[in-house]
This record gives structure tokens, C-alpha cells and sequence, in this order.
């Protein structure tokens, strides 16, 4: 069999490529996280009142830009250490990307403009704004991960490695929204991935409100958030279900690290989990524990601390969903039109000097990692958000 | 090229176009309002009068409203970069992406994290960390802007000296990322853009006092706040003009097409002058190729003579290759015409596909020898090798190409030279303004102050002026020399760019009007109306 | 002082270079070679520009009276 591009058996190579994929795994992670800010966008309609709007808006308001960053952040890591995905990707699944991306320039906008007078279109379309990115961005987004797992429908020159898009003789080309209507290219397990993804950032934005915003002060906001959450937590459920039956129970793509071959194996997802002495599978069940053991907390129980262990239990299983998507002879990016198309953290990478010089960079990150605790702790040391404060024209409540 | 649309080529342009144009509506004036608000603050906590603080609160609004509209529409270009241009981002996605990602660690976070204190952290935080978020703020947003400079700096330059030509791949390899970063063509184009937006802020914040005073309002506070802006957009209009004479002296070593264009010569001369003021003729490529000289270049040309060469080269009568030299060629300084470039372009690409044709076939011998062929020297000028596969990027051009392997003359003259003129205007602006601060007239100084709110738009008209001679000056490439735009661009329908196109134009549309609306309710309402 | 003797060194630094032979395309050869001193210094021409700006409104706010208290 014909591979389209040598597989470098360079070790320092391979351990540079394995750093990065390992650093584009947290940062998606921490992108998990993150999406509280999506998740609580889809909660506005718990607020009954002007002032509890305020208050979430607010709360909200002083975090989404993070969220945006760790997109950006995200992206740029993924560019400068997988170009070829970048280009793949992102020039293949043209109007997955391309819906993402509007969700979150309208999000951008929307928390500044919202309360503002004479902002044009009216609060009522910077809300429906908001929703449109808690809901449909973040599904989108799982749904383009869980590509990740089911393959593309791509395939290119071996030479120029210029793209075509949609070549599979029995698949739609639907320029990457065929990954949400292809049912037999696991549109079904995409969709799945999409849900629960939702229903995470859902839970998590819940936890974080009940957690922000003064429990004294707005307690029936906070029990319908509770109560919405509670319902979120079924869908998060029947999501999670399918999700990892397809994990465990899918062919999987794997190729030899040596050769570049790709190949389609048995339970593939499965066995990365139970690899590298199953670190991803303890992992995986650490988050997962720590993850329900915070809704167990603040959205069953009345304690207000549940996004801290919910928020790490989420930034791990991120990490492992990824690690399993690309460690171990995985194709991270599979292609079912051709697989020897299928893209490897070997066959993607930008040059060794590239790897190494960002690698460098990379060293940045726990100091900026440091900055941002210190300025959420300040934020956050006074305590919740209170009436008081959002009606203080000096304290710039949105 | 590779069955290229051309259609959606243009449309795909268009789009970028249209999506950083507007992206760079709002990028100079958070650049330069940041540190504007920074130094109110530094002002207010060093004398700690309340007045000082509503100061730096009303402008930080004006601030904010915009500080939201240029991150969203930053994002858009990343993602475009591979939906649009997938083909650029994987071959040059080393040299583009590392800095991309490094903005993102540096200066992306950064301004992200303070920007939550800066705005809502007035009451949560001491006056010290409130002020140092401020500063950070201000330095987040700038550095952002040196990163993705350094980028387009590649673009622009993309010296041998940052990259290898990788034959297996079919694409650039990093080799010194510091060269790269430091490249005086991306430093002073850094410099460039932040001293201009700079003058943008100083130019606003001038205008905006100016009406208060002219309607009898709010007297105080636009005399503290012109004060200010004067003063700090005195240094800055006369900085964006010094900086922006080495700008043009690194693109006339570096992009002579892009020079040519600017200043409509079409015949390369010693000691070439600069037309000031005058409308460059167009001519086909026929009649460019039988200039003798550039007598028949303008109609009603004000000229002044060796300008250009002292600009340019830094000497009274160094050469300065016109459009015909490089179409045709210059043999006396070493000057390959088009066809001779295209040939050795055209002969790399048969490297690479012999190269691969070779390894299919397992044909070691083969593929080195076209490897070898790929890396061969070409040329050799003062010590400086070029390489047959630099010149690639001219064998994706076919023989009819030569009337495009340069930018359209006017449109890069004129913006060229209307944002020149726009900049002089910005320091007389300024001088004025100083002078009568100084003398404490400027309050009554009614003639100033209608030339100071008159003004406004203007820093907008000349960013966006100078962006374009920057980037249309740089086609036909995306990678001035290395990879052209039409080899740049996702194989995708047209359809699909054009429904994008569309898709952001009514969101532009609809977010730039409620900004507006936004920005002019603030200012008719006044400091005290500022939350 | 210190900051005018970098800023005309840099200045008069750029005359020296001009080249009379061009590569193949018309770029300068020595532009080819990148001068990542020059880089750097036009780098840290920003912050001293920065702190310029501010000097200098500092100056004008006490020279006008409008806040002597700077």
C-alpha cells in the first residue's frame, strides 16, 4: 500500500510532535472549560426580571473574552504546529468553521452592546445573538471534534498537498456540514459529541452563575437555574451514552508510526484508552468522577463551590478525548475518502526548527496561566455579584 | 494555476479585503486609545483629583465600545487564513503561523485578562493594580499588533534568510525565527502602524474636545483632555512621518514592484525623482515595454527631482528600477526580465514533480537529482545566493502574465500619496493645536478647534489608505516573490465565498451602524452622561 | 541624551547601505541579509516612544498650568 508522504522516523521529531499534540489536548481542555461562558448564554431565559438579567449578563460579560482567547489561542497553536490541518480542516469543513466562527464575532459584540442604548437592533437580537452562539457554535464545535473520530470526507495531491474536498464516491460534499447529515459516516456520533458538549458547557455555565452571582440576593435565579440544570443533566446523560458506545465499540483509524499506513482496527478508541498503562482511562474516570461529583453539589445540592471540581473534571476528559484522538497510531484527523489521506500528528507538523522554536514559546504559558489566576482571584475577592454593585455607574456594569 | 476559479479568486480577495478593512477600522484607535486612557489614568492617580478619574472613565467607554468590535472581527482573518486560503496556510504556515501562535500567548491573554480589570475592576481592585491593568492592557493590544506585523512582515519580505525550501513537502521550513521576528521590514512597520494610531487617538480625542468647546460644553474637561491629546498627538503625527521615510526606504529595497507602483515610475532611473502631485497615466504593457524614459508617466506632474533615489536608496543618485526594468529586465544592474524568471520558476516546479514522480518509483538517483537541481544556484550578487526554488512562485505564471507581475499603478499611487498628504495634515493639525495650548488660547481658538473636529474621519481615511497601498501594492503575491494569490486560495465553489461574502457584509453593516450610534450617543451625552 | 544619540545613530546607520547591483527580481541585496540589530533597535523605539508621549504631556500639563500637580 501507497502512503503519500514519508512518516519521519526522526525521534526527536516525533517528540516534539507528541509535545505539541499534548499542548493543543490542554488547551482544548481548558476550551472546555471555557465554554461556561456558551453554556451560560443559553440560560437567559431563567431570568424573569430586568435586574437578574443584569446580573447574569454581567457575570458573564466579565469572562467571555478569555473564552474567545482560549479559541484563538487554540486555533493559532493547532496553525503553527499542524499547518496541514489548518489548511485541511478549515478549507474542507469550510461552513462548519465558517458558522463557528460567526457565532462567536456575534458573541463578541454582543455582551458590550447588549444594555447599551441606541445600539441599533435591540436588546431582543444581541440576546437571540448569544443564544445563537451558546447553542449552535458550541454543538458545532463538538460536532467538528467529533470528526476527529469518524472521519472526512477529503482527500489531496501527495505532492502539493492541495485539497479535494469531498471525494468520497459514497459520501455527500456538503463542504463539512455533511459530518452533521452523513449518518453513514458516523453523522450520528457527531451529533452526539455536538449534544453533549452542549450539555457540558450548559452544566458548567450553570455552576458557574450559582457560583458568581449572589445566592442571597437572587435566590429564585438561582433555583431556576438549578431546576433548568437539573433537566440538562438527562440530556447530558442520554448524550453521554451514545457518545461513549461509539467510543468503545467503533472501528477505529490507526496507522503504523513507522511506515505511515493507515488502517481501520477494532475497537481502535477502546484501546487507546486502556494505553500507555491506562493513564487515559484513569484520567478519563478522575474527570469524570470530579465532573458529577460538582453537579452533585451545586446543581442537586445548595453548596455554590461545584464549578471548581465540575470545571477541572471538564478540562481533563477534554484532555483525554484528545490525547485518545491522537496518541497511540492514531490519525487525528481521518479521512474515509482516501485513507492514506488521513492526517497524523507525524505527516501534519510544521518543521523540527518550527516545533522547537514554539516549544520554547510554549514555556510562557504557565506564567500567563499565573496572571490570569491572579486576576480572577482579584475579581473575585470581593465576593458574588451583588444588586449594589450592577447599579454603581462607577463600576462599568454592562 | 491548478484550475483556479479566477472569479472566485477575486471574490475570495474581495472578502479578505472587505473583512480587514473593517477589522482595521477599529484596530488603530484601540491601539492608540489604550494608552491614551493609560495616560489619564497615570495622570489621575498621580495628582488624585476625581476630575482626572471621569476623564478616564469617558474616554474608556469610547474605548470599550470599539474594544469589543476589533477582537471580533479579528478572528475572522484566522479562520480565513484556512478557510479561504488553505493552500497559503499549509506552505507557508511555519513562517505564518508560529508568530500567529505566539500572539496568542503573548499579547492576545494579556490584553483578554486586564481588559476584565480595566473595565469592571474600578471598584474591586486597589488604584495601583487597576493602573498597571491599564498599562497592560495598552501593551497587550500593542504587541498583538507587532505579531501579527511580524507576520505580514514575512509577507512582504520573506528573506531566504527565515526559510528553506522543502522539495518533500512542497513547502517553506522555518530557519531562524529570529530573524524573522526581527526583520527591520516588520519592526518598522510595527512602529508605522502604532505611531499612526496614535495620531488616530490623539486626532479623536482633539476633535471630540473641540466640539465641547465649540457648543460652550463641558469646558473643563475638553481643555484638560485637548491638553493632553495635543501634546502626546504632536509627538506621535511627527513620529508615523519619520518612521513611515524608513517604511519607504525598506519597500523600495524590498518590493520594487510595490515602490514603482507607488510612485507611478515606469522606467528606471538615477536619481529618480517624486512626482508630488500629478494623475500617472495608464499604459498597456506594450507601450510600458517601448518607454524610453517617463516623460509621457503623468499628466501635470509637480516633480521634485532625486527624492525618490534619496528616499529610496539613501544616495543622491542611486538607481531606482522602474516597472519596465522589471518586466523586461535591466542587465546593467543585474535585473532578470519576467520571462527569464518564469523559466527558472517553471524549471523548479518540474524539479518538485520530478522529485515525486522519483519517489513513487523509488528512484533514489532520480529524486536527488532533482533535488539538487531544485536547490541550485542561480544567481549569485554581492555574496548573496538565490536559489532556483525561490523563484518557484514566478513559474506558476503563464507568458500572457507579464502585465500582471506588477500591482495596478493607480490605485497604489493614489492611496499612497493621499495618506502622505493626510499625514502632513495630521502634524500641521497638531502643530497648531500645541502651539495654541501653550499660549492658553485654545479655547477660544474656534479656527483650531473646527479643524480639529473636521479632522476626525481622517486618521480612519489614512490608516485605511496606507493599509492598501501596503497590500494592493504586494500582488500579484501573497508572499511577495515566493507564492502568488492565485496559488493561495482553498479549491472551493464560488458560491460558498460568495455567500460568506455576504454573510459578513450584512453583519458589518448592521454592527458598524449600532456602533456608530453607540459612540455618537456617548459623545452627544458628554463626560458626565459617560455610564 | 542617551535616547537622541540611538535615535540619529539608527537614522544615519540606514544611509549605509545602498547597492548599485540587484538581485534578479530587483530586491537590494542587502536586504536579503536581515539586520536583526537594527530590528531590535527599532523595537525598543517603542516603549521610548511611549514614555516620549507621556514625558512630554506631562510637560505640557505643567508648563500650561493646566494640572501643576504632575
Amino acid at each position: 500500500m501507497e502512503t503519500w508522504a514519508g512518516i519521519t522516523t526522526n525521534e526527536t521529531m516525533f517528540l516534539w510532535q507528541e509535545y505539541w499534540w499534548l499542548i493543543v489536548a490542554v488547551l482544548g481542555g481548558l476550551f472546555v472549560l471555557m465554554t461556561f461562558v456558551q453554556g451560560g448564554q443559553s440560560l437567559f431565559h431563567t431570568a424573569k426580571t430586568d435586574i437578574e438579567e443584569k446580573a447574569m449578563i454581567n457575570s458573564l460579560g466579565r469572562k467571555w473574552e478569555l473564552t474567545f482567547t482560549t479559541l484563538v489561542m487554540f486555533g493559532g497553536a493547532l496553525y503553527a504546529a499542524f499547518p496541514l490541518f489548518y489548511a485541511v480542516s478549515f478549507g474542507g469543513a469550510y461552513w462548519v468553521w465558517m458558522l463557528i466562527l460567526f457565532g462567536f464575532v456575534l458573541q463578541a459584540v454582543s455582551y458590550e452592546y447588549i444594555n447599551n442604548p441606541n445600539n441599533f437592533i435591540g436588546k431582543g437580537a444581541y440576546k437571540a445573538f448569544l443564544y445563537f452562539n451558546g447553542v449552535t457554535s458550541v454543538i458545532l464545535v463538538g460536532a467538528a471534534v467529533g470528526t476527529f473520530f469518524t472521519g472526512s470526507n477529503f482527500s489531496f495531491d501527495p505532492a502539493t498537498k492541495i485539497l479535494a474536498w469531498g471525494t468520497a464516491t459514497d459520501g455527500m460534499d456538503l463542504r463539512g456540514l455533511e459530518a452533521a447529515l452523513d449518518f453513514g459516516h458516523g453523522a450520528w456520533f457527531n451529533l452526539a459529541f455536538g449534544v453533549l458538549l452542549f450539555a457540558i458547557a450548559r452544566l458548567l455555565g450553570a455552576l458557574w452563575l450559582v457560583n458568581d452571582i449572589d445566592n442571597n440576593e437572587f435566590p429564585e435565579l438561582v433555583a431556576r437555574i438549578r431546576a433548568t440544570a437539573k433537566k440538562c443533566f438527562v440530556v447530558f446523560l442520554a448524550a453521554l451514552v451514545v457518545v461513549l458506545y461509539g467510543l468503545v465499540m467503533m472501528k477505529g483509524y490507526s496507522y503504523d508510526i513507522h511506515t505511515g499506513v493507515v488502517s481501520m482496527v477494532e475497537h481502535k478508541y477502546l484501546a487507546n484508552l486502556m494505553a500507555y498503562g491506562f493513564i487515559p482511562l484513569i484520567v478519563f474516570l478522575i474527570g469524570a468522577v470530579l465532573f458529577l461529583l460538582g453537579i452533585f453539589q451545586s446543581i442537586f445540592g445548595t453548596s455554590t463551590g461545584g464549578i471548581k471540581l465540575s470545571g477541572l473534571g471538564a478540562v481533563l476528559i477534554g484532555i483525554v478525548v484528545f490525547a485518545i484522538a491522537g496518541f497511540n497510531g492514531t490519525p487525528y484527523y481521518p479521512s474515509y475518502a482516501d485513507l492514506q489521506s488521513s492526517l497524523t500528528i507525524q505527516n501534519s507538523s510544521g518543521s523540527l526548527n518550527t516545533l522547537e522554536v514554539m516549544g520554547g514559546v510554549s514555556v510562557a504559558v504557565p506564567f500567563v496561566l499565573g496572571y490570569i489566576a491572579y486576576v480572577w482571584y482579584q475579581m473575585k475577592k470581593d465576593g458574588p455579584i451583588t444588586k449594589e454593585e450592577l447599579a454603581d455607574p462607577d463600576s462599568h456594569a454592562y | 494555476m491548478h484550475g483556479v476559479d479566477l472569479t472566485m479568486l477575486e471574490w475570495a480577495r474581495a472578502q479578505f479585503a472587505m473583512t480587514a478593512i473593517f477589522h482595521f477600522f477599529f484596530v488603530p484607535f484601540t491601539l492608540g486609545m489604550s494608552f491614551m486612557v493609560a495616560f489619564f489614568e497615570t495622570i489621575y492617580v498621580k495628582t488624585g483629583k476625581q476630575e482626572w478619574k471621569n476623564i478616564t472613565q469617558f474616554w474608556q467607554v469610547l474605548f470599550g465600545i470599539n474594544f469589543a468590535i476589533g477582537l471580533s472581527t479579528g478572528i475572522i482573518h484566522e479562520f480565513e487564513f484556512g478557510t479561504n486560503w488553505s493552500t497559503y496556510s499549509w506552505v507557508v504556515g511555519d513562517l505564518f503561523g508560529a508568530p500567529l501562535a505566539v500572539e496568542g500567548v503573548v499579547a492576545f491573554f494579556m490584553e483578554a485578562t486586564f481588559a476584565a480589570i480595566a473595565f469592571f475592576g474600578w471598584k474591586r481592585v486597589s488604584k495601583g493594580v487597576h493602573l498597571m491593568s491599564s498599562w497592560l492592557l495598552a501593551a497587550g493590544s500593542n504587541l498583538s499588533a507587532l505579531w501579527i506585523l511580524i507576520a505580514n512582515g514575512f509577507m512582504q519580505h520573506p528573506s531566504s534568510a527565515f526559510y528553506t525550501f522543502n522539495i518533500d513537502n512542497a513547502r517553506l521550513e522555518m530557519t531562524n525565527f529570529l530573524s524573522l521576528i526581527l526583520q527591520p521590514v516588520a519592526q518598522v512597520k510595527f512602529l508605522h502602524v502604532v505611531t499612526a494610531s496614535y495620531t488616530m487617538a490623539g486626532v479623536f480625542i482633539l476633535g471630540v474636545s473641540s466640539l465641547y468647546l465649540l457648543r460652550g460644553k463641558h469646558v473643563e474637561f475638553a481643555k484638560k483632555s485637548a491638553t493632553v491629546a495635543a501634546a502626546a498627538g504632536l509627538v506621535a503625527s511627527i513620529a508615523v512621518a519619520v518612521i513611515g521615510d524608513d517604511h519607504a526606504y525598506e519597500v523600495a529595497n524590498t518590493q520594487p514592484t510595490k515602490i514603482a507602483s507607488m510612485e507611478g515610475l515606469y522606467v528606471g532611473e538615477k536619481g529618480a525623482p517624486i512626482v508630488a502631485v500629478g494623475i500617472p497615466k495608464s499604459h498597456t504593457i506594450e507601450e510600458i515595454k517601448n518607454m524610453k524614459d517617463n516623460e509621457d508617466s503623468f499628466t501635470m506632474p509637480i516633480a521634485i527631482p532625486h527624492l525618490l533615489s534619496i528616499l529610496g536608496k539613501r544616495s543622491f543618485d542611486g538607481f531606482v528600477p522602474g516597472i519596465k526594468d522589471l518586466v523586461y529586465g535591466n542587465e546593467k544592474y543585474g535585473i532578470w526580465s519576467f520571462e527569464k524568471l518564469r523559466a527558472e520558476g517553471a524549471r523548479a516546479i518540474k524539479d518538485m514533480n520530478d522529485y515525486h514522480i522519483a519517489k513513487k518509483a523509488g528512484d533514489k538517483a532520480a529524486m536527488d537529482a532533482a533535488e539538487k537541481d531544485f536547490h541550485a544556484i542561480v544567481a549569485n550578487v554581492d555574496g548573496v545566493k538565490i536559489e532556483r526554488a525561490e523563484l518557484m512562485g514566478y513559474g506558476y505564471f503563464s507568458a500572457e502574465d507579464a502585465k500582471h507581475i506588477f500591482p495596478p499603478v493607480a490605485p497604489v499611487f493614489y492611496s499612497f500619496h493621499l495618506m502622505v498628504g493626510l499625514g502632513f495634515w495630521f502634524i500641521l493639525l497638531f502643530v497648531l493645536a500645541y502651539a495654541s495650548v501653550l499660549k492658553g488660547t485654545f479655547v477660544n481658538n474656534t479656527f483650531v478647534q473646527k479643524a480639529a473636529l473636521y479632522s476626525i474621519p481622517l486618521p480612519w481615511i489614512a490608516t485605511s489608505l496606507g493599509w492598501m497601498s501596503a497590500e494592493i501594492g504586494r500582488q500579484p503575491w501573497t508572499v511577495f516573490g515566493i507564492l502568488p494569490t492565485a496559488h493561495s486560495v482553498t479549491p472551493i465553489n464560488l458560491t460558498n465565498v460568495q455567500a460568506t461574502f455576504f454573510m459578513f457584509m450584512a453583519a458589518f453593516v448592521i454592527l458598524g451602524i449600532a456602533e456608530l450610534k453607540m459612540l455618537f450617543t456617548v459623545v452627544k451625552s458628554g463626560p458626565k452622561g459617560a455610564h | 541624551m542617551k535616547k537622541v544619540i540611538a535615535f540619529l545613530m539608527v537614522f544615519f546607520g540606514s544611509f549605509l547601505f545602498a547597492s548599485e547591483k540587484l538581485l534578479p527580481n530587483g530586491i537590494n541585496p542587502e536586504a536579503q541579509q536581515i539586520n536583526t540589530t537594527w530590528g531590535a533597535i527599532l523595537f525598543f523605539m517603542w516603549p521610548i516612544l511611549i514614555i516620549v508621549m507621556y514625558k512630554f504631556v506631562e510637560f505640557t500639563l505643567r508648563k500650561t498650568g493646566v494640572e501643576s500637580d504632575v
